[in-house]
């Protein structure tokens, strides 16, 4: 570590100050020296057009061939077998010879675009001049873990860092208060493969994501332990620090226990702040019933897209939802069913999500990205559900410079594989890293003697998605 | 400077950040940039002609010094000067035009610009000579002339000073001279016997084993510590620490399901036992990579192979044969990481850019495993017995063959297709045939992939008894008798060991370099180093191997390899120092950093062997070593700081923060709460137990160890990440786990001393291994002081499951569903007046079978000749009818003794519903009083808020001496309790009119603060102390559960001081 010539500690003694200082005044508001923390904001490559993302992840695999990706075709050869001109694949459940299943949806063109979208989707459809529909992706996990593991990190293996810690390594992060990286699950602690989705892999754990949970204690260890009130804590906490002080004042040049005093000081400011970002009954009646708050399908998610508006406005900078925690989008038999809930559960909150992005300028600044770790088949399985589908699904995009109102990339007549302008997961990352202004192929971590890149050297930015 | 280079030079700067912010030891962020960005546009567009083969007008760029040279028209580049440098000119079409291809992209310009003007770096000492080139169709000598692949010399020593203990000081002392620095002086002894301790056994020392080795005078007194802990069984749980990092070890499968690895603590407990038995390198590295060929009797040999298991494995994986070649490629970067420390993960899709490894290279390593087969049943047996097993068993398979054969095409098709698990059906046809096939007529691939797939299927062969029938069941049974016939000669099953591997025969799959071509490769080693294939001796047959892998093992461990004792080396001094002398110690390539004493390196490698390459030996030299000794903190001399602010010469030690098992087993040492036992079965984080012993799941890590770094078991670690973040100080300062701790060190404190002073130097001496000064006694006993002030007197720990949420609304409410579950404080402070209005909202499951009162919030005993008031809902028999929001009030009416009076809303609310409810009560002093009830049903939207009036005969009212209870009265009788939830329960001094209600419209749209001056008291259950009132009157309520005892703030003090102590710095690092 680099010592510093004038650190914070002997910064804090000159302007008088201290922990007991910052506790009194309740939280400075000045940033505290962030630029030598590994999270300060960081300058990017080129122009940023989105400064966060809100990543919105169907967890199971949601049919692009029933809601984004309309198949004629499909209805046409329903419950014959896939045309011998098609290349077969390893699915997951050895589907591949099954009948091809019809859509039940209804297709309409929505708003000025004229974007097909499904009934299944009647708010989204709405919104349908805010999308960038990506209908060529591809990816290698076949199963959910594999299929998850790769949408967040690449690789369906585990071990590399995901694309929020990736963000918060290249970019930093402009609120020190909260964490840079967050996670909501709508099914507490179920996402498959758990908390190493949204972990730093080989990177120090100060990219990785921060999980909160439900309630009112969203972050862990976020309040007081029972029985310790205010004061109780500030009496600890500046007893700690006189003598954390004590012990650094000989020890002037080893800056890792100046960052150990200061994270007591930010965890002490998360303490302050955090929960005012997560009081959703701040939010005006007609606010919360644009994410559909009052209605009980869609109340669970609806309260976490208000929260991601709520921590992007608060300059977090990658909030990463799930939706269907626990591959509940998997829809191998009853897809009707399934889907009917699924999509009933998540179109009006994400519709409003957008909508409330828009009229409050953030949309400009934020990238939405939307989609599950893989898409369908268009052949049945038990009859009435569809496999996992990795090569060719829709993922769409909103907000953040990308090209409103389009589609981008096909998939075959059936929707088995992508076909025109394919977009791998690789590609996705470095989009979305372009967006936010880095080049992926300049963000470089060094592992074991390896220059490692967000997309294994392997990603091209999809410039179409652009405007 | 122009935009352009302003956002260039930016650029630039974000780069160095992203690469020295990150990782402390890049300082090599030039060499870098490079390598990256600089030395692959010189090939591909400039070395074609300006290379090795041509030197188009006297030119080369292969190397710094010829590009400064130049060529016919001068220097090519001029370091740090752009505008000088020709070939800037020349790629910007200035004056040459080169590439005469096209002009280079402006990027590629740009980097070539960036470049010059970071002073031209060219990573290597050997900056003269040309490069090797970044394609390398073969090995040529400069390749094999890099350093690490030089044999180990035994160099001659530096001359010894009056400083110099041993060998090491003096490889040190040479290096530091030569940059004019001097070593530290050495550390006092409480200093070296806490770091000693944390180092080689990875727990603190006790304050006896500190005072004694403080005074302990004899000149042997700091070597007679380092051999009882160096021969301590705890040597080897944090030592073994180490190796299982680098082995990626974990106990579950890293998918989805995650499934434990029941068997895979025998591998921790095989590495804790070689290392504190001293086991020789060789044979460590020899038994984990082929015990079952070289060692077939010996349990921990076939342990020890448990190495090639902890892969991540996905339990229902249809791609078999992909998840099988992920396996393998996870084996050939392991072994090469591990005890090669040659990243050759770039190798696997083309031959390395920097190393002399080919991507051939990559697969002739890979070759080695490509016979592999994970089994869980691999016999344990000596060779003579497999011998024998081996020749009895080829004489019954034979005499039965063609039974056997006939009972496969009747069994087989039925096992399979009725195989319970993942289904044979799900498979792809190249697979199914696989499974199909007899073992004896698969291929020695289709073995590996049909077993593979066979995991995911069970076998039931009861299904053969239901499902054969006729004259296929009759010969069915027939051939059974036949085959029973041959039991006798059949040999007994050998004991077997799970979990383990073996070669799938002694025939291997071929193994193809992937692409095109697909070349057949052989076994082979690292071609710089070996060329030419593999010799492989077959072991015996009955083993039946291929004896590759022993191969592997012989060669890695043969004392000609540079590598392996040059990288086993390095890595112990770097656990020892926090840095190794290659700091990349897993990467001893070009992409990793240059030795900064390449001959100490060797010379300590030359040692390392000499000890019969074990790793006590090694330790001892280490830690005896003034080196090691030095003090790690004192006033820094100007110039070491600015020649070596990294201190990578080792002008001093280096500090550093406890990894975090040793965080986590010092505080159980500490709170005198650790369990020694060693060995066994994995236990649940939450038992005392020594760190290495607790479940290691990949997708849930014990969240105090993952704060701290440990690793997560999805690839070798050579490195642990430092990280300190807010999370990190919240789990510690906030989280259970150190609280818990804290507590039990308390009470271990005031078992061990009396009086605050002497508590606090007990702890100073526990915690920090050395005696608290004066002024430190006198800081921490201030604290002791003043710190009840701020501990609350009734200070509750609260049962989870009293909070509950109110349907359709945020946060928390009180759940109360027994008498002794209601809340209360003492007299309502600052409660003037006699007007006064109750709020709540409220849930309410159940009510009474018999008159009692369901109570919401009352200021009354019971009595009804006591003053009081109580806000409630009758019950089944109540005069009032069920459910009738009442008031009870015991008041003056101007008759002398109080009146008890309820006054009834008629309001009703229904059960297992939310409402807001309020009564607002005035008094007139002529008993013509009106109270207000209200309600409001929060379950739909629009619901109105109603109200109903009722006179009261009270004149006056004074606010009542009980208690104010919260879902109760205040006294012992179990009964007109609440049931259900009570959320936001508020009291004014007012009958507040409706606009001032806590449901009104300026309310909910936070136009106006919840609490006013008219307010006495305001629960919501939301602070951080639940049960805290939210205005400044301090009306805290309390758990009246009667067998809390109120908190002793002398005692929580005490816990908060050593809960400090556990979150100090002082604890956290080590000097």
């Amino acid at each position: 570590m680099n010592s510093i010539p004038l650190n914070r500690r002997q910064m804090l003694a000159h302007a008088g100050t201290g922990f007991g200082a910052l506790a009194l005044s309740h939280l400075m508001q000045a940033e505290l020296l962030a630029g030598d923390s590994p999270l300060a904001a960081k300058i990017t490559h080129h122009a940023a057009r989105a400064d966060n993302v809100i990543f919105l992840f169907m967890e199971g695999g949601p049919s692009h061939i029933d809601t984004f990706d309309p198949k004629p075709k499909l209805d046409e050869l329903a419950g014959q077998p896939l045309p011998k001109s098609f290349k077969r694949v390893v699915t997951a459940m050895g589907e591949v010879e099954s009948p091809l299943l019809a859509s039940k949806r209804k297709w309409k063109q929505h708003g000025e675009s004229g974007l097909w979208i499904s009934d299944w989707l009647p708010n989204i459809a709405k919104r349908a001049d805010d999308l960038c529909v990506l209908r060529s992706c591809w990816t290698n996990g076949i199963n959910h873990s594999g299929g998850v593991c790769q949408m967040n990190t690449g690789t369906p293996l585990g071990g590399r860092p995901s694309l929020g810690a990736w963000a918060t390594y290249g970019l930093g992060t402009v609120n020190q208060s909260l964490p840079a990286f967050v996670v909501i699950e709508d099914n507490f602690g179920k996402t498959v493969n758990g908390p190493r989705n949204w972990g730093s892999g080989f990177m120090p754990a100060v990219y990785q994501g921060t999980a909160l949970t439900g309630g009112k204690n969203p972050i862990a260890n976020l309040n007081l332990p029972p029985g310790v009130d205010n004061n109780r804590q500030i009496g600890k906490l500046k007893f700690l620090d006189s003598v954390n002080q004590r012990h650094a004042s000989s020890r002037s040049q080893n800056s890792e226990l100046e960052a150990r005093i200061r994270s007591y000081e930010l965890a002490f400011r998360m303490q302050a702040e955090a929960p005012e970002a997560v009081d959703l009954s701040q939010e005006t009646e007609a606010t919360q019933e644009l994410y559909g708050l009052h209605q009980k399908e869609t109340e669970g998610f609806g309260r976490n897209c208000l929260l991601a508006r709520r921590l992007v406005e608060r300059g977090v900078r990658f909030v990463q939802l799930y939706h269907g925690s626990g591959s509940k989008w998997d829809a191998h038999s009853g897809i009707e069913a399934n889907h009917s809930k699924m999509c009933g559960a998540m179109d009006l909150p994400v519709a409003g999500l957008i909508e409330d992005l828009k009229q409050r300028g953030l949309l400009e600044r934020t990238l939405v990205l939307w989609g599950g770790e893989f898409g369908r088949t268009p052949m049945s399985e038990k009859g009435d559900g569809r496999d996992h589908n990795p090569t060719g699904f829709t993922m769409f995009m909103a907000g953040g410079g990308v090209k409103a109102g389009t589609a981008i990339g096909t998939t075959d007549e059936l929707g088995f594989h992508a076909v025109e302008k394919r977009v791998h997961v690789h590609d996705l990352h470095a989009t979305v890293m372009h967006a936010l202004g880095v080049d992926h192929k300049q963000m470089i971590y060094y592992h074991k003697g390896r220059p490692e890149r967000i997309d294994q050297n392997e990603g091209h930015v999809c410039h179409d998605v652009f405007a | 400077m122009s935009t352009a280079s302003i956002c260039r030079l930016a650029l630039g700067i974000l780069l160095c950040l992203l690469g020295s912010d990150v990782l402390a030891k890049d300082n090599d962020a030039g060499d870098r940039y490079f390598e990256n960005e600089i030395r692959p546009l010189l090939v591909k567009h400039c070395h074609q002609c300006h290379g090795p083969k041509k030197q188009k007008s006297g030119l080369r760029l292969d190397s710094l010094a010829s590009a400064l040279r130049g060529g016919e028209n001068g220097a090519a580049v001029v370091k740090s000067k752009p505008a000088e440098s020709l070939l800037l000119e020349a790629v910007k079409y200035e004056s040459f035009e080169m590439p005469p291809s096209g002009k280079l992209p402006s990027e590629a310009i740009a980097k070539f610009e960036k470049w010059v003007s970071m002073g031209a770096p060219w990573p290597g000492s050997d900056a003269d000579a040309p490069q090797p080139d970044i394609r390398k169709e073969h090995i040529t000598d400069l390749d094999r002339a890099y350093w690490a692949f030089q044999p180990v010399q035994r160099p001659s020593l530096p001359e010894a000073t009056k400083w110099t203990r041993n060998e090491i000081d003096r490889f040190i002392l040479r290096r530091l001279k030569k940059e004019s620095l001097s070593p530290a002086p050495e550390a006092d002894r409480a200093t070296l016997v806490r770091r000693l301790y944390f180092d080689l056994v990875g727990l603190p020392p006790s304050p006896v084993a500190v005072q004694d080795f403080v005074n302990d005078t004899s000149a042997d007194a700091y070597e007679k510590l380092v051999d009882q802990l160096l021969a301590s069984p705890h040597y080897g749980e944090h030592w073994g620490r180490h190796w299982l990092d680098l082995v990626r070890y974990a106990e579950s499968d890293g998918f989805r399901a995650d499934a434990y690895r029941s068997a895979a603590y025998k591998y921790r407990d095989y590495v804790i036992k070689s290392l504190n038995d001293d086991k020789s390198y060789v044979q460590f590295v020899r038994e984990q990579l082929a015990g079952d060929e070289i060692d077939p009797g010996n349990p921990n040999a076939l342990t020890a192979t448990m190495f090639l298991r902890h892969w991540i494995y996905e339990h229902n994986q249809r791609d078999v044969e992909g998840q099988w070649q992920d396996i393998l490629n996870d084996l050939t970067n392991v072994t090469s990481d591990v005890f090669l420390g040659m990243g050759m993960g770039c190798a696997r899709c083309h031959d390395h850019k920097f190393d002399p490894i080919l991507q051939k290279d990559y697969f002739r390593l890979q070759a080695f495993f490509r016979p592999l087969l994970p089994r869980e049943n691999q016999p344990l047996a000596a060779l003579e017995v497999r011998q024998e097993h081996h020749r009895q068993f080829k004489s019954w398979a034979d005499k039965t063959d063609a039974i056997r054969k006939e009972l496969h095409t009747i069994e087989s098709p039925i096992l399979l297709n009725k195989a319970g698990g993942e289904g044979f059906s799900k498979f792809v046809p190249v697979i199914k045939a696989m499974m199909v096939k007899r073992t004896e007529e698969r291929g020695p691939y289709e073995h590996q992939i049909a077993s593979m797939a066979a995991k995911q299927l069970k076998f039931d062969r009861k299904v053969l008894d239901k499902e054969l029938k006729g004259d296929v069941r009759k010969r069915w049974e027939e051939l059974h008798q036949m085959l029973k016939a041959h039991d006798a000669t059949k040999p007994k099953p050998l004991p077997t060991v799970p979990f383990a591997v073996s070669d799938v025969g002694p025939l291997s799959p071929v193994t193809k370099v992937p692409g095109p071509r697909g070349e057949v490769v052989e076994p082979g080693f690292l071609t710089v180093l070996h060329k030419g294939n593999a010799a492989i001796t077959p072991p015996d047959e009955s083993l039946q191997s291929t004896g590759r892998r022993t191969a592997l093992a012989n060669w890695i461990t043969s004392p000609e390899n540079p590598l392996t004792t040059r990288v086993i080396t390095n890595r112990i001094w770097q656990y020892h120092f926090g840095r190794g002398i290659v700091p990349t110690s897993s990467d001893l390539g070009r992409l990793g950093e240059k030795p900064t004493h390449p001959e100490l390196l060797d010379w300590l490698t030359s040692e390392f062997i000499r000890g019969e390459w074990r790793f006590k030996h090694l330790h001892k030299v280490i830690v005896m070593s003034a080196t090691y000794r030095q003090r790690s903190y004192f006033d820094y001399p100007s110039q070491a700081v600015v020649k070596d602010p990294q201190n990578t010469l080792l002008w001093r030690m280096n500090s550093r923060r406890l990894q975090a098992e040793q965080v986590r087993d010092a505080s159980l040492l500490i709170s005198g709460e650790l369990n020694t036992n060693r060995g066994g079965a994995s236990v649940a984080s939450s038992e005392p137990r020594r760190s290495v012993y607790t479940k290691q799941l990949r997708n849930s890590p014990d969240s105090v160890l993952a704060a701290f770094d440990a690793p997560d078991g999805y690839s070798s670690i050579s490195e642990r990440s430092v990280t300190t973040t807010s999370p990190q100080a919240l789990l510690l300062i906030n989280g259970n786990y150190v609280l818990s701790r804290a507590k039990a060190f308390a009470k271990r404190i005031q078992k061990e001393a009396d009086g605050p002073r002497e508590r606090i130097e007990r702890a100073y001496e526990i915690a920090y291994g050395r005696k608290a000064t004066a002024k430190e006694v006198d800081a921490a006993a201030e604290f002791l002081e003043t710190q009840p002030d701020n501990i609350p007197e009734h200070t509750i720990e609260i049962d989870p499951k009293r909070w509950a949420a109110i349907p359709n609304r945020d946060g928390n409410a009180a759940q109360i569903t027994k008498s002794d579950e209601k809340l209360q404080i003492g007299t309502l402070k600052n409660a003037k007046g006699d007007d006064f209005t109750v709020e709540a909202v409220i849930v309410l499951k159940s009510i009474f079978p018999d008159a009692s009162v369901r109570t919401i919030a009352s200021a009354w005993n019971g009595n009804t000749s006591s003053l009081g008031w109580s806000l409630g809902v009758t019950s089944e028999k109540s005069a009032y009818q069920p459910r009738n929001l009442i008031a009870q009030v015991i008041g003056d009416t101007g008759q002398g003794a109080p009146k008890y009076e309820v006054i009834a809303s008629d309001l009703r609310p229904e059960l297992n519903k939310p409402y807001y409810v309020a009564v607002s009560i005035d008094f007139d002093g002529a008993g013509q009083g009106i109270a207000t009830f209200y309600m409001k049903d929060l379950s739909r939207k629009n619901a109105p808020l109603i109200s109903s009036k009722a006179k009261h005969p009270f004149k006056r009212f004074e606010l009542p001496s009980a208690s104010v209870v919260v879902g109760g009265r205040d006294h012992q009788k179990p009964n007109h309790h609440w049931d259900g939830l009570i959320d936001d329960v508020r009291i004014s001094k007012t009958a507040l009119p409706e606009s001032a209600l806590l449901i009104a419209e300026s309310f909910a749209n936070k136009k106006q603060p919840r609490a006013s001056e008219e307010t006495l008291a305001l629960w919501d259950f939301e602070s951080a102390n639940r049960l805290h009132d939210a205005t400044p009157n301090q009306n805290h309520l309390f758990a009246a559960t009667e067998s809390t005892p109120p908190q002793d703030r002398e005692v929580s003090s005490l816990i908060d001081f050593c809960h400090v102590l556990l979150n100090s710095s002082e604890f956290l690092y080590v000097d």
